[in-house]
Formats: C-alpha cells, sequence, structure tokens
C-alpha cells in the first residue's frame, strides 16, 4: 500500500511514544504522496505533508477540497467508509499507518480526533463520556487507570472542569453546545493521544465559545500535535503555525495541496497565484 | 381534503373505540377477582371459574419465546446492519419472507420438527412464538440501529474503541429505547396468537400447568375453546378472556413507552 518503506521517509527526528512521559510533545505526522478515494474516484490526490510536534497545522482551502478528507486519513477513519481506500503513506513517527501489521484501532488511540458537530454519547453522563475511551479500549489499559482521575484531568485539559464538576452524572447532551464540543475534546484527551485531529471544531459553535476554544488550541499545542481544518481563514491566521492550502482545480477533479508554510509566511507572501486568488478573497 | 381526512380518521377511531368498549362491556360482565385465581370449571356448561391457568401459560410462553427470540433477533439485525455483505443480505430476505408466513404454518412446522418427537408442550409453543416474534424483533431491531448517527459511531471509532466494542457499548445503547419498544411489540403480537399454539401447546383446561415441558394453556387457547362451545357460561368467560388479554398488551404497551423513555436519557 505505501510507497515509500518507513526508513525512507525523511523522519529528521524520531519522538519516542509519549507514553507516561508528559513533558515529550506529541507524534510526527508525514504524509507522503496520499491518494484517498472514494468507490474509486480520488478525493485527494498526491498530498505530501509533515505536521510536527508543538505546532498547530491548519488545513484551509474552498469547500470540496478534501481538506476533511486528509484530515480523516490521518487517524484511519477514512478506510472505514465503504468502498473508500487509500494509497500512499502516513507516517506516525516513522511508522505507516496503512502498513500491513498495523492496527488502525490502535492507531486512533494515539491520534484522537474532534469533529465539526459535538457529538458526546446521548446515553452516557458527562462522566462516562470522557471516560469512554478508556472503558471500551484494551482490557489492559481500563484496568491500569483510575478513572475519576481520568475524568477531572481531561474535563481539566479541555477547561470544562470548574463548570460541570457539581453535574458529573448529567447527560452530556444536557450542555450547552460550546460545552459539548469542549466535552469531545475531553472525551478525545483522555486516552492520551500525541495527536489531536479538529475538523472545523468550531463552525457549529457561537463567537464566545470559538474564542474559548481557540485558546484551549494554543494551550494543548503544547503536548500534542494539532491538526485543524478550518474554513474561517483568521481562525487559520489566529491559531495555526502553519497552513497548508488545499484546492480543487475544477469541479469533480480531486483536491490537491497547493503550498504549506509558516502561516504568517502563507497568508503574507504566498507563492502561489491559487493561494494569492483564495486569501485575497476572489475565490472560495 | 381536510373535512375528508378528518371523516375518515374519525370513522377508524370510531371502530377502534366500538370494539374496545364492546369487549370491555362484554368483558366486565364477567371479570371479578375469581377470574384471575381460579381455572376453569369442570363442566364448561356452568358458571364460575377463571382462567388463572391461561394467564400463567401465556406469560411463561411468551416470556421463554422473547428469552429464544431477542437475543438471535438482536444478533441478525446487528449483522444486517453492521456488517453487511452477500450472507446478510440473504438473512434480510430471509426476515422479509418470514414476516409473510402464515401462523398456522408456523405451528404446523413445530409441530412436524418438535411434537411429533417430545409430545405438546408449551415449551414447542415457546418455539413457534419465537418464530413468530423473531422477524418482528430483527426489522425493529435493524430499523433502530439505522437510525443511530453515524457520527456517534465515528466519534467511538475515533477513540480507539474496537467496531465490535463500538456496537455493544454506543450503538445498541442508543438504539435501546426503540429496540425494546419493538420487542414489547413482538410480546404483543405474540400474546394474542392462537394458531401457532393449536398444534404445540394444544391448550389444558383442566388445571394449572407451569412446568413448560407438558402441555399447557393461554390466554388466547382458552378464549378460542370456550369461544366455539355454544354455552353462554362459557361464551361470558370468553369476553373476560378477551378483556384481559387487551388488558394485558396494553400494559405491556405502556411498559414500552415507559422504558423507551427511561433509558433515552440517563446514563447507560
Amino acid at each position: 500500500m505505501s510507497l515509500a518503506e518507513p526508513a525512507d521517509t525523511p523522519s529528521g527526528l524520531q519522538i519516542p511514544a509519549r507514553r507516561g512521559t508528559a513533558d515529550s510533545a506529541g507524534a510526527r505526522i508525514e504524509v507522503s504522496n496520499l491518494t484517498a478515494s472514494y468507490r474509486g474516484r480520488p478525493a485527494i490526490t498526491d498530498v505530501t505533508l509533515t505536521m510536527r510536534p508543538g505546532q498547530v497545522t491548519a488545513l484551509i482551502g474552498p469547500s470540496g477540497c478534501g481538506k476533511s478528507t486528509l484530515l480523516r486519513c490521518l487517524n484511519g477513519l477514512h478506510v472505514t467508509v465503504p468502498g473508500a481506500s487509500v494509497t500512499g503513506g502516513v507516517y506516525l513517527d516513522g511508522t505507516d499507518i496503512y502498513g500491513r501489521d498495523v492496527d488502525l484501532v490502535s492507531v486512533r488511540r494515539r491520534v484522537g480526533m474532534v469533529f465539526q458537530r459535538p457529538n458526546p454519547f446521548p446515553t452516557m453522563s458527562i462522566a462516562d463520556n470522557v471516560a469512554a475511551g478508556l472503558k471500551f479500549g484494551p482490557r489492559k489499559e481500563r484496568r491500569a487507570r483510575k478513572l475519576d482521575e481520568v475524568v477531572e484531568r481531561s474535563l481539566t485539559q479541555a477547561g470544562l472542569w470548574e463548570e460541570v464538576k457539581d453535574r458529573l452524572s448529567r447527560p452530556g447532551a444536557s450542555l450547552s453546545g460550546g460545552q459539548q464540543q469542549r466535552l469531545c475534546i475531553a472525551r478525545a484527551l483522555a486516552v492520551e493521544p500525541e495527536a489531536l485531529l479538529m475538523d472545523e471544531p468550531c463552525s457549529a459553535l457561537d463567537p464566545v465559545s470559538t474564542e474559548i476554544i481557540e485558546g484551549l488550541i494554543s494551550d494543548l499545542k503544547q503536548d500534542y500535535t494539532v491538526v485543524i481544518v478550518t474554513h474561517n481563514m483568521q481562525q487559520a491566521h489566529r491559531v495555526s503555525d502553519i497552513t497548508a492550502f488545499m484546492t480543487v482545480h475544477s469541479p469533480g477533479s480531486p483536491g490537491e495541496l497547493v503550498e504549506a508554510a509558516s502561516t504568517h509566511e502563507l497568508f503574507s507572501q504566498p507563492v502561489e497565484q491559487a493561494t494569492i486568488d483564495y486569501i485575497s478573497g476572489k475565490v472560495g | 381534503m381536510t373535512v375528508f381526512l378528518a371523516a375518515l380518521v374519525a370513522v377508524a377511531v370510531a371502530v377502534l373505540a366500538w370494539v374496545l368498549t364492546y369487549v370491555a362491556a362484554q368483558g366486565l360482565k364477567y371479570l371479578g377477582p375469581a377470574f384471575f385465581t381460579h381455572t376453569p370449571p369442570g363442566n364448561p356448561a356452568s358458571y364460575g371459574g377463571g382462567y388463572a391457568n391461561g394467564i400463567v401459560g401465556s406469560l411463561i410462553i411468551v416470556g421463554l419465546a422473547t428469552l429464544i427470540s431477542v437475543p438471535f433477533g438482536v444478533a441478525a439485525a446487528v449483522a444486517i446492519v453492521e456488517y453487511g455483505g452477500r450472507f446478510t443480505a440473504a438473512v434480510s430476505f430471509i426476515t422479509d419472507v418470514l414476516v409473510g408466513v402464515p401462523t398456522i404454518v408456523t405451528g404446523a412446522f413445530i409441530y412436524v420438527i418438535w411434537v411429533t418427537h417430545f409430545g405438546f408442550s408449551g415449551l414447542a409453543g415457546s418455539f413457534a412464538l419465537a418464530l413468530v416474534m423473531l422477524p418482528l424483533v430483527i426489522r425493529a431491531t435493524a430499523e433502530m440501529l439505522r437510525l443511530v448517527p453515524v457520527h456517534l459511531r465515528e466519534a467511538s471509532a475515533a477513540l480507539g474503541v474496537s467496531r465490535a466494542r463500538t456496537i455493544v457499548s454506543v450503538v445498541l445503547p442508543s438504539a435501546r429505547a426503540g429496540i425494546t419498544t419493538g420487542v414489547f411489540l413482538a410480546v404483543a403480537r405474540a400474546m394474542g396468537e392462537t394458531a401457532p399454539l393449536l398444534l404445540t401447546a394444544l391448550g389444558n383446561q383442566e388445571f394449572m400447568q407451569l412446568h413448560p415441558t407438558q402441555r399447557m394453556s393461554t390466554l388466547s387457547l382458552q378464549i378460542f375453546t370456550d369461544a366455539i362451545t355454544g354455552f353462554q357460561a362459557a361464551q361470558a368467560r370468553a369476553w373476560a378472556g378477551a378483556l384481559t388479554l387487551i388488558i394485558i398488551v396494553l400494559l405491556f404497551a405502556i411498559g414500552a413507552r415507559v422504558i423507551g423513555r427511561r433509558t433515552s436519557v440517563t446514563r447507560s
């Protein structure tokens, strides 16, 4: 499936798995010549991009350019859709997650995800939502941790603890939209991932909640590799260190990565004409 | 148009209300505490006695049928909805066929494969009713599983939860209210079934039988037996039995609502 062996990838610094060592930061994600298809039709083609620990990488571009598809390839969620396939490689700290011996379920424990719409489990309480990943995970992980502590730590990290500590047994769906999204962030953090993927996490939220979550993203990048898909160029500007611009050249053709650079550079001196057109508001 | 629709609705409601009030009026003439505690009199022509053995028999036979059909039915629905493929498409097709099988045929089938070897028994009746309930449970469960949004399955998958565990811990609990309602409706349907029991449980007007390996009575069988006699006393008992059956089914329907409502909001 992969075009390159892990050893050939430009993985400059190898960061060991983060389990138990709280001071190291995130995992390095390298995407190499990735093409992702639905039922044989490519949605993105030949994307090569590296997402580094300690940085927020923003994926921007017009609707349908495949930025969400690219994000869903980073934790293998893309291939859970019937008829979906990938070629090329996604290397998590040098290991191809689409490699033959790699279990995507365990990859997803290292690469968490937050979705566009807050999606807490409706049958579970706030506390159970946060602990879900651990309770339903591999048996030895379930035993090793004290769930109450994990719930408190994760909710604190997501900036929600003070608001919900007195009603942890209330349904997760009883919270406001912004709180639900932070609950989903806490749920993702509870399994101690190394990277956090966010698919337009604020697009369903009000400005105040958006501001809270953007602040949260800046805090989280200390410990996690953060990748965020956003429609909103101002948001990319505010929260990200690296911005990757994707586009489609004509309707129906697959999305491509146009250029990726430090956010400041991409917005102040873009190289490609397509990028200039998009960020100056001519298209999109 | 609105008047026309309103008229049609009024006719439908009126007929239902007529049936219910008629059964209630006829049943209440005879229904009393003794009806629930006594078995029918030895001579069907005489008054007195009740359907205690039928009520107990119905609960035992339908209870066993539920225990048999629900695990298989839910498992089949999970296979159809969550896994798909050619085999499960066949299961889905067979389910649709099974819904249309006349229940007397189901009874005859159990008669041939079970009763001819082991004799009439409540258990044989349970097998027949389980076959009646199975496609209903599969259909109701599959419908409810399809209603569980993809984003919940993805939320669970994104946490590194395996597919099987996602189904058990996220999908099924989310669908539980609907599945429970579907199961209760299947139970209500089985409660009223008579045809599949004629050739399997056979009936037992004489005494209370608690052992499912013996021939047993049910409410529906007792109603049938008494209704086809010419005796006024027996027919009066049949009316009371019919009312009892409606009340039991109603209680199940209410129970389904209550359970459905409670599990849909509280923690798993």
